[in-house]
């Protein structure tokens, strides 16, 4: 019976391992850190191909009904753009963690539903070619 | 001492109890949101690590391409097949690399599962963000793999006690 009472019994070995993912993490960290800037377009993706963009600005609201695909028997995403954030608020997939995933506002910021395969992101710069419909 | 039949039977009923261990574990760990999406407490990946540990690589193997087949067909569908394919075995895989040098020795099984849970973690962002086609899904990477460290720490110190437990069981009767 090796000590099942003991509590945390770590080795050397493990001070290295720790590090070494750690500098890992804290260089993701690093590299994939943007500045956040105000988005100024909300561009929604579904199976890799862009289904629809609108323009994000304070005073524009909708909702938007994303069905998984065209046709009978199809599952949804449904998207709220308010007040210059994009919440999901509805969805028909197992676990739902994109409604778990909040609101987002800023540039690069993206929503994903993995069954569904929807990417929503968004972009800053001219607002001018997307389409609000 | 035991027949070959007797010893035969045994592994499949321990292969048996182990996967519905499995089953059970995920089920319940999908219902338990750790602040980041995506990122689960990882209990099933707790059962290939003690195969890992007491019963060697086969077994350990065997756990994870039935939890992968299990997952498919009876919880999660086609939707993640390959998050849970890439990270299951990524993880097996690393791990039963990593479980050499704790059997030098050298580290600890808290280093050996955060190893897994590294693999695991990566591999899963690698394949979401290569069929979305979308490299700012890495934007979420850091944090998740933080959470996933700490909470592979803690499975790691839970499969210590639990070895202890089943070799005292297992090897003893």
């Amino acid at each position: 019976m090796k000590n099942i009472f003991g509590f945390f019994n770590f080795k050397k070995g493990d001070i290295i391992v720790f590090l070494v993912i750690g500098i890992m993490i804290l260089g993701s960290a690093v590299t994939f850190y943007k500045k956040p800037t105000e988005a100024s377009v909300v561009r929604i993706y579904r199976n890799s191909e862009e289904y629809a963009s609108y323009s994000l600005s304070q005073s524009y609201a909708k909702n938007v009904h994303v069905p998984t695909h065209d046709g009978p028997k199809a599952g949804y995403n449904q998207l709220r753009i308010e007040n210059g954030t994009v919440t999901i608020v509805g969805s028909t997939c197992p676990n739902r963690d994109c409604m778990r995933m909040g609101s987002i506002s800023k540039e690069g910021d993206i929503l994903i539903c993995l069954p569904h395969r929807l990417v929503v992101r968004l972009e800053g710069g001219d607002a001018i070619d997307a389409v609000s419909y | 001492m035991r027949s070959p039949i007797r010893e035969i039977s045994d592994k499949t009923a321990f292969r048996a109890i182990c996967l519905a261990v499995i089953l059970v574990l995920s089920w319940l760990e999908a219902s338990v949101p750790l602040g980041v999406p995506g990122v689960k407490f990882g209990f099933s990946n707790l059962v290939i690590l003690v195969c890992l540990n007491v019963y060697g690589f086969r077994e350990a193997l065997a756990m994870a391409v039935l939890k992968i087949l299990m997952s498919l067909v009876l919880i999660n569908g086609f939707s993640s097949f390959w998050y849970t394919a890439a990270g299951t075995l990524s993880s097996c895989l690393s791990m039963a690399i990593a479980i050499r040098y704790y059997q030098k020795n050298k580290i600890s099984m808290m280093g050996v599962s955060a190893i897994g849970g590294f693999f695991h973690i990566t591999s899963q962002y690698v394949v979401a963000a290569t069929t979305l086609y979308t490299p700012s899904v890495f934007g979420m990477y850091p944090i998740a793999a933080l959470l996933t460290l700490l909470t592979s720490i803690i499975l790691g110190w839970l499969s210590e006690k639990i070895t202890g437990q089943i070799s005292n069981s297992y090897y003893d009767y």
